[in-house]
């Protein structure tokens, strides 16, 4: 049972993990695509 | 279909899936319940096969056509390859101490093989982040996407061809099939781990869209 136990919760947390990364990977990129644009904006109207 | 859609019917079966599991199938007589391992361990070792083969078939599309796209492709399916071979090398382990006495049996083929091709997609994934040049970078990872490919016959075939302690499989030609009262929470798990594969892959190939934008953009800042 315990052996059990253990590999549900290796399966559920691995995919659960990789999610998380995931929506987390996708908000940080986010992020740098509007900083990026601002900072393309930015440099644009200077010349 | 909306991906969030996608990812509450994922969520759901799921939850039918492990009611199954876990309540209406029967426990088997011989290894008893740590058995019901095999609900989750059979689908993650298919989908850790159909990632390497989408991998493959990219790298080969890749390769024929210089297309990014198939690239994206590529590297996403190495990345659902890496986290589903891990799975089922993992929840076999733990289904194959009760059954065989040992976590891992050394030398055998059918093993030994799934760890390779865990190897390899890990190999895959290490030599993109060491090469910035995009289009080289896309080239020279094709050549472990087709070593996952090539894996994939031998790996399968091996419990066929050569003497191996892992059983063959129950639901394919040559097994010894499954209990009725077993099929039900089987055949349900199965279609759960592909609809979660499916929400996975697009989930993480917007993410692979996003990063591509981020170097364009970064690119496009340096020349300004």
């Amino acid at each position: 049972m315990r052996d059990l136990i253990i590999g549900y919760v290796f399966i559920f947390a691995s995919v659960i993990g990789f999610l998380v990364s995931l929506f987390q990977r996708n908000r940080r990129l986010q992020k740098r695509v509007q900083d990026l644009k601002e900072e393309l904006r930015d440099s644009n109207s200077r010349f | 279909m909306n991906t969030k859609v996608l990812g509450v019917i994922a969520f759901v079966l799921m939850l039918i899936t492990c009611y199954l599991i876990f309540v209406v199938a029967p426990i088997e007589s011989t290894m008893g319940i740590v058995q019901k391992i095999f609900y989750f361990h059979v689908p993650n070792a298919i989908l850790s096969y159909m990632a390497a083969i989408l991998l493959g078939f990219a790298s080969i599309m890749f390769l024929a056509t210089s297309n990014q796209k198939w690239d994206r492709y590529g590297s996403v399916s190495a990345e659902l390859g890496v986290l589903f071979t891990t799975t089922a090398i993992v929840s076999g382990m733990i289904w194959g101490k009760p059954a065989w006495g040992k976590y891992w049996v050394s030398w055998d083929v059918r093993l030994n093989l799934e760890l390779v091709l865990l190897l390899t997609l890990v190999a895959y994934l290490m030599l993109r982040a060491y090469l910035p040049n995009q289009e080289k970078r896309a080239t020279l990872s094709c050549v472990f996407g087709l070593l996952a490919l090539l894996n994939i016959p031998f790996n399968y075939l091996s419990i066929y061809l050569l003497p191996t302690q892992h059983p063959k499989p129950v639901v394919s030609p040559g097994g010894g099939g499954i209990d009725p009262g077993m099929k039900p929470a089987f055949y349900l798990s199965l279609l759960t781990w592909l609809v979660l594969f499916a929400y996975l892959f697009i989930k993480r190939l917007a993410v692979a869209r996003l990063q591509e934008e981020v170097e364009y953009l970064e690119h496009r800042v340096r020349n300004a």
